[in-house]
């Protein structure tokens, strides 16, 4: 439903408008539950999702890269975390949409698995460069659980909206 | 490209590899070093700052109406607290006052210009605050061109939150306490006890008892529960007199050489919308 030529051109500001989304969205959680438990939303990576099977690959992983880099300079200061892991989950959804046939359970599990996939990505990069420590059972239980419990309902919620505006029948 | 031709494939993905290992490391390293923020940085910080404070500030005056809101309803039980207190309020005052005076007078024989107990404060707004899980940091609204610099320690409303990481010409970057980094600066500590003063580092942050860690304690005096925990200042790298927290316990380590002091934090670090920034 959406036009194909000019999608290519609103797509990347609108991954920007969705990565301040993400972060706010965050936040608000974050207040709600006192700190115990970190929400963290991925809208970004869901309308990435949906774009897939819209735009080039080339296009993808150029704003994948992009929009990685203004969120590591932005939010973290380091150069690298969300540059690679952006473009490496970008290439896994394309990885994905090759194999796969596009079915609401298949694109559920894929969802779940590129969730923890930018999660556990992002943690071993930090990690490796000492920049925190974890301690294994309460981060699972306060930050990977709330996380993906989070993008699993707004995936169930967004999905009909979003499949209906980008697939065309 | 169904031709899969392995070796070129390996080159490309080693030559990436190099390429985030290396942007990683440099970016990581002047974070470390307190530098200057180079220019693109400034650029991208300050535009996106921009963005992101103008297109959600209607969020922010919703949040801020629902805030005043709730303060409203806790209005008459805070007003019955307080008037207890304010009896014995004003002997302090006096007693402060002189003590003000004197010290000014003899800072003035002194000629101390700049002591430890000198600062001016800078409020911002919290912009937003770093979505990583992982990376405890916020984004404030004030930058170079207000006086921001590198390291400075930054409050909200009473108990010190973190310190200033990277400053840009119209943001800044705060790393709070609760981080997990383990390159950060430490704030030196001083803990009042009945006995006297401990001084100590504030090394880290226990997540599963939410309470800053104090080690590196000097003398063996016993420290009790509710002993206040205040910056020191020592080093000169943070003003003193910054309160931290108070202790909920202390624990003797593994080796039984050191002490670990367990302090919660005044102030809550997950529901911040405007802090101060100590120059």
């Amino acid at each position: 439903m959406l036009k194909e030529e000019s999608f290519k051109y609103y797509a990347a500001p609108m991954f920007f408008f969705m990565m301040l989304v993400d972060a706010h969205l965050t936040r608000t959680f974050l207040s709600w539950s006192h700190g115990d438990y970190i929400w963290s939303t991925h809208l970004l990576l869901l309308i990435m999702f949906f774009a897939v099977t819209r735009l080039s690959q080339r296009y993808m992983i150029i704003s994948a890269l992009i929009i990685g880099s203004i969120f590591d300079v932005y939010y973290l200061g380091v150069l690298g975390i969300y540059a690679v892991a952006f473009p490496l989950v970008v290439w896994l959804m394309y990885l994905l949409e090759e194999t796969l046939y596009k079915n609401l359970l298949t694109e559920s599990f894929g969802w779940i698995i590129l969730v923890t996939c930018i999660e556990l990505i992002t943690l071993g990069i930090q990690l490796l460069f000492k920049l925190t420590s974890i301690n294994i059972v309460y981060f699972v239980a306060h930050f990977l659980g709330p996380t993906l419990l989070v993008n699993i309902l707004i995936f169930a919620v967004l999905y009909y909206p979003l499949s209906k505006l980008f697939y065309s029948k | 490209m169904k031709k899969f031709n392995p070796n070129k494939n390996i080159i490309i993905t080693l030559i990436l590899v190099i390429i985030a290992v290396g942007a990683l490391s440099l970016t990581v390293a002047q974070r470390a070093k307190d530098e200057k923020s180079s220019v693109i940085q400034v650029v991208i910080n300050d535009s996106v700052a921009f963005v992101d404070k103008v297109v959600f500030a209607p969020a922010r005056w919703f949040d801020n109406g629902v805030r005043s809101v709730q303060n409203l309803l806790v209005t008459y039980e805070e007003n019955e607290r307080l008037k207890e207190k304010i009896d014995a309020y004003d002997a302090l005052e006096r007693q402060n006052k002189s003590y003000e005076r004197e010290v000014a007078a003899l800072k003035e024989e002194l000629e101390l210009n700049a002591t430890l107990t000198n600062f001016q404060k800078v409020t911002a707004n919290v912009i937003t605050r770093s979505p990583d899980s992982w990376q405890d940091m916020l984004v404030i609204d004030k930058g170079a061109t207000d006086g921001i610099e590198v390291n400075m320690a930054v409050i909200a409303k009473h108990g010190l939150i973190g310190r200033v990481l990277e400053v840009n010409a119209m943001s800044s970057k705060v790393e709070l306490l609760t981080s997990e980094n383990q390159t950060s600066n430490h704030y030196p500590v001083r803990i009042s006890t009945e006995k006297g003063e401990v001084f100590g580092l504030l090394k880290g942050y226990d997540v599963t008892r939410d309470a800053l860690v104090v080690e590196q304690l000097t003398g063996k005096t016993p420290i009790s529960k509710d002993d206040i925990v205040q910056t020191s200042g020592l080093g000169g790298n943070s003003p003193a007199d910054l309160l931290v927290g108070t202790v909920i316990e202390s624990e003797v380590d593994k080796f039984g050489l050191d002490q670990k002091v367990y302090v919660k934090p005044y102030a809550y670090s997950h529901d911040l919308s405007v802090v101060t920034v100590i120059e």
